[in-house]
């Protein structure tokens, strides 16, 4: 899950003070008392430099006051159904390639039977050769496209659509609800001297992908024991397994079942077919599969049933602190935690799975096995001291150590050669393997001092010291500050009545940190020439062209500043060494950032209404920066301290309780914010930064493909009536969104509550990989529509005359006088002055326009990233007290809940993403398991 | 307060005794996963795989050797971006030397002979994609962060010197009898077959230059190749193509990219008119060997080896034209049974010694030698196509069998064998193969052969030849994008203008400032 806070990512979670490289999913919902999202970098100073982005503050639930023992339950129960966006699919043409379709054997043997797409024939009935026609050697049989004549020896059979029945898709048949089953059991028990709080929890969640899903099963033991007067002990465990024996993978590839479903394959087969369904062909169990193309595409219940994703973490994190009160002033607190986690992921591949690098089609093993290991050790004293009447000091010292370790190993098959043997024993070539190990260090000191000048004024400082094993000696130790301070206007002036409250506040803080990661992959470092991964040398190097690399927590050392050889075996299992592409300044030192913020806070009506305002700005940099240079230096990289960033933002709250009376209340909360990032310095010597970019340019500026225009907008045409690419990429939008708001109104009447939320965000473009794939591979609805679906019954009727050029003609215009369009270095045209255009005339067929406009230039993918969400509806229900008197249960409330539950989108139809997925300023989106509706109900009793 | 401290101070040490640290912060500092140093051999064996350009790909389309058909996978246009950035490469090559050296090899040694080399091949290699490079100031990280551009001519310059030195280094070890190469897997640490290779690379490079032979003196193209062709011990070159430069693919670990497994790309490109053509209108046999019959033509009745069921794709029509014309089956495809039935393919040629011939044939077409030791022009270029012949295993004279994969087969076949005969006099008899004379007939009969034989070998040779001779006509057309025109260059690598800004600007006042792949370099000035 990704937590994004004002454009950055958070990695930090910080339970009962001590923080932790996790997941959030590692702590049960149900041991969370409270969640505190600490905004910017003053969270650095008390949980360093990780906190750089702000961290989120969990407390965990503990044993209340009140003595002897309380048992709480609590279920929620919810099912996912319906899709908010996923784009329509035609189902008038089935696969193939224009206009053309004959089964030989799904390898390339027939007539587009490979890799192919939904540009094949219409659906009429006719004969042809297909994936399951009997197989006669002896007989040849005749197909005839055009000039084309097709010999086989599949007997052909009437050409239907089979998979689209009763308006449902393969895909809406495939998948099925989704339901998630959480249970919590809780004992809380308090005496004079003890507080102890025992629960657990179990999830169960199926996934809407059949024979997907995950169980996560947790118990949070947290104790308190008051030893002396002054002397308090306390102690909390924190266990979690979270497993599974498949979860699906959505990257792209052919390992992805909306690849496969919703993309690349129609309606010429159908998921519900028994031989589809049998998954295996005839006396080839686990070895071949049935389905109508075997290089690309694979057949789904192979893929869910087969084709299997283990994943099995376990986190531990727990700590134990004694504080020790030394007077009213003073106390001193020492603490110990530690946080660790095992996974264990694996994946079997069946023979018969087909995709990237993995073409012989004769599975694979794998297993990922890491092992993370932190500890925390914080010696801490708490002061509290009054000056005179008016001042108050109180803050704290510490001291801490962090001790961080980190292993892993990772061993593929090279192919099997017994289907169906998941052993490392069983591997046809070579093994691949690699293992990872790292150690950190951090030895900190810090303070902070808050001091209150009575009713005016309250005043922080704090303070942080750092020395990291992730930085070279020299530059090893730095400090970073904060000061804050707040005054409640109202408290001392006299202002007009009608407002009720007014605190003015602001900060100022800076951090620095250490070359470190927040996440790591499988492979770091690694790469196999045999799977085509990418070759960059990092944590998070993708060691294979196709899947997905599962990052975990790290917060270890990314060793980003040191020179190292690379090696691979590129021929004959011989290895290579291949230089590091980068330099390193040898003064580097720590990045730097420095936020301010103001904000205003007030009040009105006696409180009725209430109004926060915010604006903050960060100043990012220097960076620790891998600053591309002149390859020409023999590296591509020079790690620099550079390059500076402003982020400028806005966040304004409204609360308000229109009604307030004993049966009914009736609250609203609006939230509105804005920010953005400009380069405000850029390395030293530069003029502009990864080309386009200049001093005072937005940082989500987006530079990729774009069309040619005329001076009027037009898009130009080339002689073949295909859209032409500008050859330097262009400026196309911004990534982030102008603005992100949300509404949410809660009533309650009497026991009854009723709450529900929309919110949104405004502007900002991505480009729509979705309805890119679906247009330029002919599965979309708004292929089949209109002009294009006019003329596609044109390409369908003349399907292999070799001499037709479509009937389809562009929207645009063409140069009309024969002089070459010019360029310039950054893509404008430079002679527009001795260019004619007129009107586009030039014909194409539906496929190859599609394929240029939709597919080799991103602009004809651009979405827009507005949207609005009913996000969430809540109606809970506690029953009267009256009604459990008597009984031994004190309490129970009944909620319903449903999220997600409106999607309002332009252009959902044919562009349908939840685009929601894609918030951060990303260019382009992936391939997503689509958002569904979900539909709840939680119990709550306490005994 | 006092009394305090005490106390804390005996917590916080007792804290920190506890958490015992055993490596000290430089120790943890370090990378313990990846060397800081590695033999000589294994960035050697790095340098050398990175001269394999593999073909199967964009390359093809380059030469205009094959098509793409579909555009989902491709095109076929001349749009090219930024040229090949080898500069990591001569990093390796310059940390193979420090390595050689830092274990203990003499000055003197295999590394340090075949390090100039590499130089010589990877700067010529960047410069003939680019035109200006920078050289003299590259290769020196942080010190010179912005290297000035070289002009063309001294990069050739300075790249012939080092091949003479490289030469004169391998005389010496050769003559020394050294043996402290390892990691090649080429030539089996031999310096003698490197020694070829450098000399023959040098041809090469000399008639890269043609252009500048009258208006560049102080070159001494004619004369440099004189010396070579005429002193065969000082300057051993290829005698036969096993002394040839070239990848040989493995299975499993190195597979020619097209095989069995990838067979169904076979089906998105077809071989291009450019290539198809010359060999029909020749009566070539390679054409048997390389190329399939149009499928849609075979199966309205023609035969597979006759040369009219042959034909390729030209590769200046539209894709939708070409699809269609795909669709319709009258375009060929790669010859399915060598490429795509097996793992391995055919061994590809880097430098090969049939490409060495049609050199020598044009020096002395040109006038910079009148005979090599082989005889002259003719004989020159009757050993080129000689030695291409035999590659593809087509006798001088009887039958040999060729196959064909029909449409609705499998890769695995059955396919179509055929008897065909084959006689090379009565193939160079024809007046289009029968060398004219040293004149411009005979040097584009050369060059026509020479593309011929660069067929999916020697990286962009085939489209260097073209563009400085114009040798075979190039199809354009909107399918290659571009203007109608081949581009003349490739781009700069990007980072250049952000971190090299004014000596890029420099580099590109040559093009009218704009970083223009139409844009003329000096060599073809």
């Amino acid at each position: 899950m990704t937590v994004l806070l004002r454009g950055n990512q958070i990695s930090l979670y910080v339970v009962d003070g001590v923080p932790i490289s996790s997941d959030t999913w590692n702590i049960s919902p149900d041991d969370i008392e409270t969640y505190t999202v600490l905004k910017g970098p003053a969270a650095a100073a008390l949980y360093g430099s990780r906190a750089q982005y702000g961290a989120i503050l969990i407390t965990t639930k503990k044993a209340g006051k009140k003595k002897g023992f309380t048992v709480e339950f609590n279920s929620t129960n919810s099912v996912d159904k319906g899709f908010i966006a996923v784009p329509h699919t035609q189902h008038e043409y089935g696969g193939g390639m224009y206009g053309q379709y004959a089964f030989a054997d799904g390898f390339g043997g027939g007539l587009q039977d490979a890799q192919y797409q939904l540009w094949g024939p219409k659906f009429r009935g006719q004969l042809l050769p297909q994936y399951d026609g009997a197989y006669t050697p002896d007989q040849t049989y005749t197909t005839t496209f055009g000039d084309l004549t097709y010999k086989g020896h599949i007997k052909p059979e009437p050409y239907v659509n089979r998979g689209y029945v009763d308006g449902k898709s393969n895909l809406d048949r495939f998948l099925r609800a989704g339901f998630q089953t959480t249970n919590n059991i809780n004992l809380s028990a308090s005496g004079d001297k003890y507080a102890l709080r025992f629960s657990l929890s179990h999830s169960n969640q199926k996934g809407i992908v059949p024979n997907t899903g995950v169980r996560v099963l947790n118990f949070n033991t947290t104790a308190s024991y008051q030893l002396s007067k002054r002397l308090t002990f306390n102690a909390n465990v924190n266990f979690n397994k979270t497993y599974s024996d498949n979860v699906p993978d959505v990257t792209y590839g052919p390992n992805s079942l909306i690849y496969n479903l919703s993309v690349w394959t129609g309606d010429e087969w159908n998921v519900d077919a028994p031989d589809i369904r049998g998954k295996w062909q005839p006396g080839q169990k686990n070895v071949k599969i049935v389905f109508p193309e075997h290089v690309h595409y694979n057949n789904p219940w192979m893929m869910v049933e087969d084709w299997k994703r283990g994943h099995d973490k376990t986190d531990i994190n727990g700590y134990m602190s004694l504080n020790y009160k030394l007077d009213e002033h003073l106390n001193v607190t020492g603490r110990s935690q530690i946080t660790t986690y095992s996974l264990f992921r694996s994946e079997k591949m069946p023979w018969g799975a087909f995709t990237y690098a993995r073409t012989l089609g004769q599975g694979d093993y794998r297993e990922d096995r890491r092992n993370m290991f932190e500890n925390n050790t914080d010696v801490q004293v708490n002061y509290n001291y009054n000056i005179g009447r008016l001042i108050n000091l109180s803050g704290l010292v510490g001291g801490s150590l962090r001790n961080f370790n980190y292993n892993s190993n990772f061993t593929s098959t090279d192919y099997l050669v017994i289907p169906n043997v998941y052993n490392f024993n069983n591997s046809l070539n070579q093994l691949m393997t690699n293992n990872f190990n790292s150690k950190m260090r951090v030895i900190s000191s810090y303070a902070s001092l808050d001091a209150s000048i009575g009713k005016y004024a309250t005043i922080s400082a704090t303070g942080r010291v750092d020395k990291s094993s992730a930085l070279p000696n020299g530059s090893n130790v730095y400090f970073y500050p904060s000061v804050s301070g707040a005054s409640v206007i109202s408290d001392y002036v006299k202002i007009p009545e009608i407002i009720s409250f007014l605190k003015v506040r602001g900060s100022f803080a800076t951090v620095h940190g250490d070359a470190t990661a927040t996440q790591i992959g499988a492979t770091p470092f690694n790469v196999y020439t045999t799977l085509s991964g990418s070759t960059a040398g990092t944590l998070t190097t993708a060691f294979s062209q196709y899947g997905n690399n599962y990052l975990s927590p790290y917060g270890g050392p990314d060793y980003s500043l040191q020179a190292v050889y690379s090696t691979s075996k590129p021929y004959n299992n011989v290895t290579a060494a291949n230089s590091s592409g980068s330099i390193y300044d040898p003064n580097i030192k720590t990045f730097n950032r420095k936020t301010f913020e103001e904000g205003i806070d007030m009040r009105f009506l006696a409180n009725r209404l209430g109004l926060s305002a915010t604006v903050f700005q960060y100043i990012d940099g220097p960076r620790i920066l891998a600053n591309a240079i002149s390859p020409s230096t023999g590296y591509a990289s020079y790690y620099i301290n550079a390059l500076k960033t402003k982020k400028d933002g806005v966040e304004i709250s409204l609360t308000g309780t229109p009604i307030k009376n004993e049966k009914f209340s009736w609250d609203v909360m609006a939230n509105w914010s804005t920010f953005k990032e400009v380069y405000s310095e850029l390395p030293p010597g530069q003029s502009n930064y990864n080309t386009f970019f200049k001093k005072g340019d937005r940082t989500d500026k987006l530079y990729s493909t774009g069309f040619v225009k005329a001076p009027d907008g037009q898009i130009v045409y080339d002689a073949g009536g295909k859209p032409l690419k500008n050859p330097i990429n262009q400026f196309l939008g911004y990534m982030n969104a102008d603005y992100m708001w949300s509404i949410n109104n809660r009533f309650k009447y009497k026991n009854m509550t009723m709450s529900f939320q929309f919110d949104g965000s405004v502007g900002g473009i991505i480009s729509n990989r979705l309805y890119s794939l679906t247009m330029q591979g002919g599965a979309n609805a708004a292929t089949v529509q209109g002009a294009l679906g006019k003329s596609r019954l044109d390409d369908d009727t003349n399907a292999g005359v070799s001499n037709y050029k479509g009937t389809y003609v562009g929207d645009g215009v063409q140069v009309s006088n024969e002089v070459a369009i010019k360029y310039d270095n950054l893509g404008n045209v430079t002679n527009y002055s001795d260019l004619k255009f007129a009107k586009n005339t030039a014909t194409s067929t539906v496929q190859t326009w599609a394929t240029q406009y939709y597919g080799q230039i991103q602009e004809g993918m651009l979405t827009s990233k507005t949207y609005a969400k009913l996000r969430e509806v809540v109606i809970g229900y506690n029953l009267p007290k009256s009604w459990l008197q008597g009984t031994f249960i004190d309490k129970v409330s009944v909620s319903v809940l449903g999220r997600n539950l409106l999607y309002f989108y332009k252009g959902n139809k044919y562009k349908g993403i939840d685009v929601e997925q894609f918030n951060s300023a990303s260019a382009a989106s992936g391939l997503q398991t689509p958002t569904t509706r979900r539909y709840g109900v939680n119990l709550n009793i306490v005994f | 307060m006092k009394r305090y401290i005490k106390q804390i101070v005996t917590l916080a040490l007792l804290v920190s005794l506890g958490t015992s640290c055993q490596d000290s912060f430089d120790d943890l500092y370090l990378n313990p996963n990846k060397p800081t140093d590695v033999p000589a051999s294994l960035l050697f064996n790095q340098v050398l795989n990175t001269m394999l350009e593999s073909p199967g790909g964009q390359l093809d389309r380059t030469n205009q050797y094959q098509l793409q058909n579909n555009s989902y996978f491709g095109n076929n246009q001349y749009n090219f971006g930024a040229g090949s950035q080898l500069y990591g490469t001569l990093t390796n090559v310059v940390n193979m030397e420090k390595q050689a050296t830092v274990s203990g090899a003499a000055d003197l040694n295999p590394y340090h002979a075949l390090g100039k080399f590499f130089r010589a091949y990877y700067f010529t290699k960047m410069s003939l994609e680019t035109g200006d490079i920078p050289m003299s100031e590259a290769l020196q990280g942080a010190t010179a962060l912005m290297p000035k551009y070289d002009s063309q001519k001294t990069v050739f310059q300075n790249s012939l010197t080092m091949l003479e030195e490289a030469n004169a280094d391998l005389t010496q070890l050769i003559a020394k009898n050294d043996v402290t190469l390892t990691g090649d897997m080429y030539f089996s640490n031999s310096l003698a077959a490197w020694q070829k290779v450098v000399n023959t690379f040098r041809l090469r490079l000399l008639i890269h230059l043609s252009k500048k032979a009258t208006t560049d003196a102080d070159l001494n193209l004619a004369q440099q190749f004189a010396m070579i062709i005429n002193d065969p011990v000082k300057y051993p070159i290829m005698l036969t193509s096993a002394n040839e430069l070239k990848y040989t693919w493995l299975n499993p670990t190195n597979r020619y990219p097209l095989n069995k497994e990838t067979f169904a790309n076979g089906a998105l490109n077809n071989s291009t008119s450019t290539y198809v053509s010359l060999l029909t209108d020749r009566k070539d046999p390679r054409v048997f060997i390389t190329t399939d019959p149009a499928p849609g033509l075979v199966t309205a009745g023609g035969s597979p080896v006759d040369f009219s069921s042959f034909k390729g794709g030209d590769i200046g029509l539209d894709m939708g034209a070409l699809a269609s014309q795909n669709g319709g089956g009258v375009l060929s495809y790669i010859n399915r049974y060598r490429y795509y039935s097996g793992y391995t393919g055919e061994t590809t040629a880097i430098i090969g010694f049939t490409e060495m011939c049609f050199n020598i044939a044009e020096a002395i077409n040109r006038g910079w030698i009148t005979k090599g030791p082989l005889g002259d022009a003719e004989a020159y270029y009757n050993a080129g196509i000689k030695a291409s012949m035999s590659f593809y295993s087509i006798p001088a004279k009887g039958t040999m069998t060729v196959y064909s994969l029909p449409l609705g087969v499998p890769v695995a076949g059955p396919y179509i064998s055929s008897t065909v005969n084959v006689d090379y006099d009565a193939y160079y008899a024809q007046s289009t193969v029968k060398y004219a004379g040293n004149n411009e007939a005979g040097l584009k009969q050369i060059l026509e052969q020479k593309y011929i034989a660069f067929y999916l070998n020697s990286g962009l040779e085939a489209y260097f030849n073209w563009r400085r001779t114009g040798v075979p006509v190039f199809k354009t057309g909107v399918g290659t994008g571009n203007n109608g025109k081949i581009a003349l260059r490739y781009k700069y690598q990007a980072a250049e203008q952000s971190a090299n800004t004014t000596n890029y600007n420099a580099a590109i006042t040559q093009y009218n400032n704009v970083d223009d792949v139409n844009g003329t370099m000096w060599l073809l000035k």
